[in-house]
C-alpha cells in the first residue's frame, strides 16, 4: 500500500538499513524522544529498529528512512501495530539540527500523496510545538473523538485531509 | 530478502506472516513462555517479534514460522543477535500441542544446515534455561554442547541460562543418525 521508495524535492524516502542504525539509537536514547514515550535503553531501540522493516514485510507499508544526501536524518511513515489499531501517519527528525527546513513536512506529504489505503490518523503530544506546525501544514484535522495515544497523556489526535485538499509534494 | 523456505519431511519453515502474529502473542500470556522472556506489554512482543522478522532484510538472518505440511502453525526457530546476548543465538518456541513428535528438532535442524550454508559463521550458541529439560535435550540432540566458559545475556549466572553451542561439524546431520 506504499512503495518501497519515494522522492520529494530534497529528499529520498527509502527502506532502512543498517548504516542507519546508529543515528536512530542516537534519537531513541536521547531527549527528543521525550514526546513519544521518552528515552529508551540501546537494545530496545534496536528491536524498534528492526521491527520497523518487519512492519514492511508484514503490511506491505510502513515507515521509510528519510535521507539528504545519502544520510537518515529521520522516519516518516504509516505505523500500524495490532489490526484493530489506526493506521497512524508518523514523522520523526531525529536531530534538532535539521528542524525548520520544512523536511519533516515535506517528507510527511510524500507519504500522503502515495499512500492508498483507509484514512490515516496522526497522534501529536500537547508540548511538541514543531510537530503541531507540521501537521498543520499537511492540513490534519483536530480529531478529539479518537482515543488518546497511550504513551501520551496529553496527546492530540489528528485526522489526514481528504486527499484533494492535499497538496503536491 | 525475506526468510528463505526451507522444506523438511514434515514441516515447512517459512516467513512469518500477519496471521501468526496473534497466536505468538496468545503464546506470551501463557505460563509456557516463563522462559522467553515473557511481557505483557503489546508494544515490547510487537518489537521483539518483528525485530526478527524485520532483521531478515537487515542483517541477513531472523526468525521463521515453522507450521506442518498441513498448514498448521507450530512454532517458529530464529537465528538472532539482539545486543543483550553476546553471541548469536538459534532458538525456537514450540506450542505445546506440537510438543513431544520431534518438530522442533526437525525444524531447528534445517535452520542449522541452511545457517552453515549460508551465513559467514563458524559457531551459534542456544541460550536456554537450566530448568528447561526438553530444550536442552534439544540442544544434545542437534550435537551442541554445554559451553561453561561462554558470556552468557544480561549477566545471568549459570544457574539461569545454560550456553550450548553449535558448530557445523557437529550439527546432527542426517548422515549422522543413519
Amino acid at each position: 500500500m506504499l512503495p518501497s521508495t519515494l522522492h520529494t524535492s530534497r529528499l529520498v524516502l527509502r527502506a532502512f538499513c543498517l548504516d542507519d542504525q546508529e543515528a536512530y539509537v542516537a534519537y531513541y536514547t536521547g531527549p527528543r524522544t521525550a514526546g513519544v514515550g521518552g528515552a529508551k535503553p540501546r537494545y530496545q531501540v534496536v528491536e524498534r529498529f528492526h521491527a520497523m522493516a518487519g512492519q514492511w514485510a508484514l503490511r506491505g507499508f510502513g515507515r521509510y528512512a528519510v535521507t539528504l544526501d545519502g544520510r537518515a536524518i529521520g522516519h516518516v511513515g504509516v505505523l500500524q501495530m495490532d489490526d484493530s489499531d489506526p493506521l497512524e501517519l508518523t514523522w520523526s527528525l531525529w536531530d534538532s539540527a535539521h528542524e525548520g527546513q520544512g523536511y519533516a513536512t515535506e517528507a510527511a506529504r510524500a507519504v500522503l500523496a502515495a499512500w492508498q489505503g483507509p484514512p490515516l490518523i496522526a497522534q501529536i503530544d500537547a508540548s511538541n510545538a514543531a510537530s503541531l506546525r507540521v501537521a498543520a501544514r499537511l492540513g490534519f484535522v483536530a480529531a478529539p473523538d479518537l482515543p488518546a495515544h497511550p504513551l501520551m497523556p496529553d496527546g492530540v489526535s489528528f485526522r489526514a485531509p481528504a486527499e484533494d485538499t492535499t497538496c503536491p509534494a | 530478502m525475506p526468510a528463505p523456505i526451507l522444506e523438511t519431511p514434515r514441516l515447512r519453515l517459512r516467513p512469518h506472516v500477519l496471521t501468526d502474529i496473534a497466536p505468538f502473542w496468545a503464546f506470551y500470556q501463557t505460563e509456557r513462555a516463563q522462559f522467553v522472556n515473557p511481557t505483557s506489554d503489546y508494544q515490547t512482543f510487537w518489537d521483539g517479534f518483528l525485530a526478527e522478522v524485520g532483521s531478515w532484510e537487515m542483517t541477513g538472518h531472523g526468525s521463521w514460522a515453522v507450521e506442518t505440511k498441513e498448514g498448521a502453525l507450530a512454532g517458529q526457530v530464529s537465528i538472532a543477535h539482539p545486543p543483550v546476548f553476546p553471541e548469536q543465538e538459534i532458538g525456537w518456541i514450540f506450542f505445546e500441542e506440537f510438543e513431544g513428535k520431534g518438530y522442533a528438532f526437525e525444524a531447528a535442524q534445517a535452520a542449522l544446515h541452511w545457517a552453515w550454508a549460508h551465513l559467514p559463521i563458524t559457531t551459534l550458541v542456544s541460550y536456554i534455561d537450566p530448568a528447561i529439560a526438553r530444550s536442552i535435550a534439544l540442544a544434545r540432540r542437534l550435537g551442541a554442547v554445554k559451553d561453561t566458559q561462554a558470556a552468557r545475556p544480561n549477566g545471568e549466572t549459570a544457574e539461569e541460562c545454560s550456553v550450548y553451542r553449535h558448530v557445523p561439524d557437529a550439527d546432527g546431520s542426517p548422515e549422522a543418525y543413519a
